[in-house]
């Protein structure tokens, strides 16, 4: 009861404070009649009596307040009144408020953003079961990794004692339809055993088990993804014993998968689920089952419980070695077995973008203190300059341990306005980072969770900056001597002052510097030869034979469509091939003279490539010697190939190579022209000796052919009307690829691109800052010594010295910022020394060139304080007070 | 002897209790009763005295009333409570074998 009550009564003196301040009014009145009266009584006059009264009594306002202290709530109030005053103080000095506010905005920002990014990644577990007791399964041999390991292979291995079990698994492109119109989606073939050893559950139906599995002709069954549920099945619940299309052959829906579920690698959706059993009807062409040769299984096992890593490592090299002696021919006795930690997937997306993204981290974290130590100078700024109100309010009785409360209270205000704004910048920013890792081609699905964890580290983050950055000024704004307001508070701020400035300048020379060298090495890498024009060229790629279009159907198609295509308005020249430069290659084989004695010995390894005619012309490929292919060149006539200079050079060293032969396999071929040499596998790695031949003497290229289509105005503009041409001609064979040779190539680059463009503007945002945190500094600084500077020109010194000493002193700051920054500077680029190209880590010219720019924009911020420092009124700054 | 030691301001709780026990008063009357009572050596000044009111009565060992007296004033009038009473009684024997002990030491012959 007692509780309740006294619990009441301070909610009371809460809600209701007038009321309460007016009873404590009344009650505090009322005992200084009596008081009155009882002077009254003694004999005193009305008014003496009044006067001793209260003198008596003491101060009003004293006793009010230890009345109030006891109402309990005080604590609260007086929490209240900082947060009220910290808000129209900011809300006062707007561009302070803003510049704080942004620079921390974007400083905790970008942190989020990449450390999301690389969450999702690199460090996030899949999401099933146990992750951490998975392992991926990988074949070394010499430095090259491989994950596909052959059938008979995952047979061997499964078995093995110290796993409960392993799965196999093939990514492939399905063209399937279940409503409507077929379409590519990603799908994958599966071991009977996946679902159950991931954990993963169905949310509909069923996963896929054992028995669905079966060698001898299998059930045609499939499990879809919850994401294609809801898109293409509009989240129907009776979707479960339906049929799918896939690849032209029904198969039965027999569940769908949990919703977090995305398949083995990061940043792939898989869609449509199968067994492996039914890899040849999917995968028309070679059965792989059973083959010995075919590595097209990745493998994904579980570590029994207390089976460490390096025990089943060793468990499974006793089966592998067992499996090599056995199958000598078919496998590489030098090959090792590397069992690798599965808890993340599968390795592509991570191997591609870990440096950049590490980079990139460290990058980001170095903006931060930047705009921490920003953010830290402006507050001592502003404290300095609040010298005359906090004595005011020191002698007016505040206690130190308040003003110091209410100081805290801006800061932690400003920061966190700081991190709300921050997040709204990592919710953009880790979407902009994920555009940019991506590109048309093959595009990066990856769930970027601003969860709460992420939004937890980012308050935390703000919050002890604000406590940080803002509590060593506000000790040394209410400790310092009350001097009366002339100078900064003494040498201790000004150093510290001085040591941010610094400390922003070096860390601005490193992240420029690593800036400047990856974009001069985006641009070296662009501006190689590769041998083509990738401008303007729009790539296709169909695929007939999963449409159940056999050869002849198919050699028709892809005649009528050249036809079609190179006669659309805007189109230059049209061609097909198997491969498109930079795209990779599908076949390397040895190239050698069919006359000379040693075979095969004398030769050279090349990749042959099949074109339709004018593929040079429309790559943009030089023609050396002889002629393009043409449509001549098809199965009827004499087999003619196309080789590359490098071909020429070493098969025919000193003579043409027109009208000669080269054997591949057991194809020979006479040389009808000679083009220059294109790279195929990337652009750091040298050009690839290429044979051409004509598509149509080379039938097994005609699985997958691309057409390169070369326009006079934008690429893109063409895609409606190739789409049409396509319809009207084949309409169930669906497009399986689009892009354009531009964008081929900047796939190629997108981990360097990446940490280019963002280094550039994290490079010059750091700049900004430090300028705007030397501004603040100087400008304080020249205000505090305006009555100094006013006595120098009243003695006569000029104008233009003294904004000269001002400007002098800045440059000696920033120049020594620079120097403490070049060690810093050297450390950061050799770390990305491996992303560089066609320069050095310690390239001299890009690094004068940072110099000459920090140093250009720090003098450009000090300009105006210092102008403003030579154009003070000494007879006003004489009676600055 | 004008101002309360500092031990009378820790026992001033007990001492309003006690006051208030024999009668309900208002504020300026249990000061003048305190005054009266120790015979003119313990003055509590409203500075101590209120902010000590407004805590005994938010833990609830006062009750507090408001009336209007014959000049057509507001006046608050503090009562003890029932769990007050039980608090004077046990503060009042704690005080008792405090001072004993403390009597005894310093008085020691």
């Amino acid at each position: 009861m007692r509780l309740f009550r006294s619990l009441r009564l301070r909610v009371c003196s809460l809600f209701r404070r007038s009321r309460l301040e007016a009873d404590l009014n009344d009650e505090l009145q009322d005992h200084l009649a009596h008081q009155t009266e009882h002077y009254l009584a003694t004999g005193l006059s009305p008014d003496e009596a009044h006067y001793a009264a209260l003198r008596s009594f003491g101060n009003r306002t004293s006793v009010k307040e230890s009345t109030r202290n006891a109402w309990g709530w005080s604590w609260l109030e007086s929490t209240g009144q900082d947060l009220r005053y910290a808000l129209r103080f900011l809300a006062k000095s707007r561009v302070f408020t803003i510049t704080a506010v942004s620079s921390l905005a974007i400083g905790i920002g970008m942190n989020t953003a990449i450390f999301t990014l690389v969450d999702a990644v690199l460090l996030r577990n899949l999401p099933v079961r146990s992750p951490r007791q998975l392992v991926v399964i990988a074949e070394r041999s010499g430095s090259r990794d491989s994950f596909s390991l052959s059938w008979p292979e995952f047979q061997a291995l499964r078995g093995t004692d110290a796993l409960e079990g392993m799965a196999a698994f093939r990514p492939w492109r399905f063209r399937t339809s279940i409503h409507g119109e077929p379409k590519f989606v990603n799908g994958q073939l599966v071991s009977g055993n996946y679902f159950s050893l991931l954990g993963v559950p169905a949310i509909l139906g069923r996963t896929l088990a054992n028995r669905d599995d079966q060698p001898s002709g299998a059930s045609p069954v499939a499990v879809l993804s919850y994401d294609y549920w809801q898109r293409e099945c509009h989240s129907d619940t009776a979707v479960v014993g339906h049929t799918i299309d896939v690849q032209g052959y029904p198969f039965t829906v027999i569940g769908v998968s949990a919703p977090d579920f995305f398949g083995l690698e990061p940043g792939v959706k898989v869609d449509v689920t199968v067994p492996l059993a039914m890899q040849a009807i999917v995968m028309p062409g070679t059965p792989l089952l059973n083959s010995l040769d075919a590595h097209w299984l990745r493998l994904i096992g579980r570590r029994k419980t207390g089976v460490s890593l390096q025990r089943a490592q060793a468990a499974l090299t006793v089966v592998w070695t067992q499996l090599t002696s056995v199958f000598p021919q078919h496998s590489n006795p030098r090959s090792i077995l590397e069992v690798l930690s599965g808890a993340q997937g599968l390795y592509d997306l991570r191997r591609m973008f870990s440096l950049p993204l590490r980079a990139l981290m460290a990058a980001v974290a170095l903006i931060l203190l930047v705009a921490c130590a920003n953010l830290g100078s402006l507050l001592l700024a502003r404290d300095t300059a609040r010298r005359q109100e906090i004595d005011l309010r020191l002698s007016l009785g505040a206690t130190r341990r308040r003003l110091l409360r209410q100081l805290l209270t801006e800061s932690i205000l400003l920061s966190t306005m700081g991190g709300i704004c921050g997040i709204a910048i990592a919710y953009a920013g880790s979407r902009f980072l994920v555009d940019l890792m991506s590109t048309g081609r093959s595009p990066i699905v990856l769930e970027l969770a601003v969860d709460a964890p992420t939004l937890l580290f980012t308050w935390a983050v703000s919050l002890a900056t604000g406590l940080l950055f803002g509590i060593v000024p506000a000790l040394r704004a209410i400790h310092a001597e009350s001097l009366h307001g002339t100078r900064l508070l003494g040498k201790g701020s000004e150093t510290w002052a001085r040591t941010l400035i610094l400390s922003q300048t070096s860390l601005c020379l490193a992240i420029l510097v690593c800036a400047g060298l990856l974009l001069e090495s985006v641009d070296n890498l662009r501006n190689i030869d590769a041998g083509f024009r990738e401008d303007h060229v729009l790539l296709m790629s169909i695929r007939p034979s999963l449409s159940q279009y056999d050869k002849n159907r198919t050699a028709q198609l892809y005649r009528e469509l050249y036809r079609r295509f190179s006669a659309l308005p805007g189109v230059k020249a049209v061609t097909l091939s198997m491969d498109t430069p930079l795209g990779g290659v599908s076949y390397t084989a040895q190239a050698f003279l069919p006359s000379s004695v040693g075979n095969k010995l004398s030769g050279m390894e090349a990749s042959v490539n099949a074109v339709g005619p004018r593929f040079f012309e429309t790559m943009g490929i030089p023609l050396v010697d002889g002629r393009d292919l043409d449509l001549h060149d098809d199965d009827h006539g004499p087999e003619t190939a196309v080789i590359s200079e490098s071909v020429a050079r070493r098969l025919f060293p000193g003579g043409s190579p027109l009208g000669q032969r080269v054997q591949i396999a057991d194809a020979v071929m006479d040389v009808v022209g000679v083009v220059k040499d294109t790279r195929y596998n990337g652009l750091r790695k040298p050009p690839t000796p290429m044979v051409y031949r004509p598509y149509l003497q080379m039938e097994d290229s005609w699985e997958e052919l691309f057409f390169g289509i070369r326009t006079f105005r934008n690429p893109e503009s063409m895609v409606g009307l190739v789409r049409r041409e396509l319809r009207e001609v084949a309409p169930n064979v669906p497009i399986f690829s689009l892009s354009t040779l531009d964008e081929q190539m900047d796939a190629g680059l997108a981990g360097e691109r990446m940490v280019s463009m963002l280094s550039s503007c994290l490079g010059i945002f750091a700049l900004l800052l430090a300028s705007m945190g030397l501004y603040g500094t100087l400008a304080y600084g020249v205000r505090e010594r305006t009555r100094e500077i006013g006595i120098r020109l009243a003695l006569g010194a000029e104008r233009a010295a003294v904004m000269w000493t001002i400007l002098r002193g800045a440059l000696m700051l920033v120049l020594c910022g620079i120097l403490l920054g070049l060690p810093l500077a050297l450390v950061c680029t050799r770390a990305i020394r491996s992303l560089l190209y066609g320069l050095g880590p310690s390239d001299p010219l890009t690094l004068v060139g940072v110099v000459t720019a920090i140093v250009v924009v720090t003098a450009a911020a000090s300009y105006i304080p210092a102008r403003r420092a030579s154009r003070v009124d000494p007879v006003v700054a004489l009676r600055y007070e | 002897m004008s101002r309360p030691t500092d031990l009378v301001q820790g026992t001033l709780g007990l001492l309003i209790l006690k006051i208030l026990a024999l009668q309900p008063m208002h504020g300026w009357a249990i000061s003048e009763r305190m005054k009266q009572m120790s015979k003119d050596v313990l003055r509590v000044g409203p500075g101590s005295l209120y902010p000590a009111l407004h805590k005994l009565e938010q833990t609830g060992w006062v009750k507090a009333e408001w009336s209007v007296n014959e000049a057509r004033r507001r006046v608050k009038f503090y009562s003890i409570t029932r769990e007050g009473r039980k608090r004077l009684q046990q503060e009042a024997s704690d005080w008792r074998r405090l001072s004993n002990a403390i009597t005894s030491i310093v008085f020691e012959s």
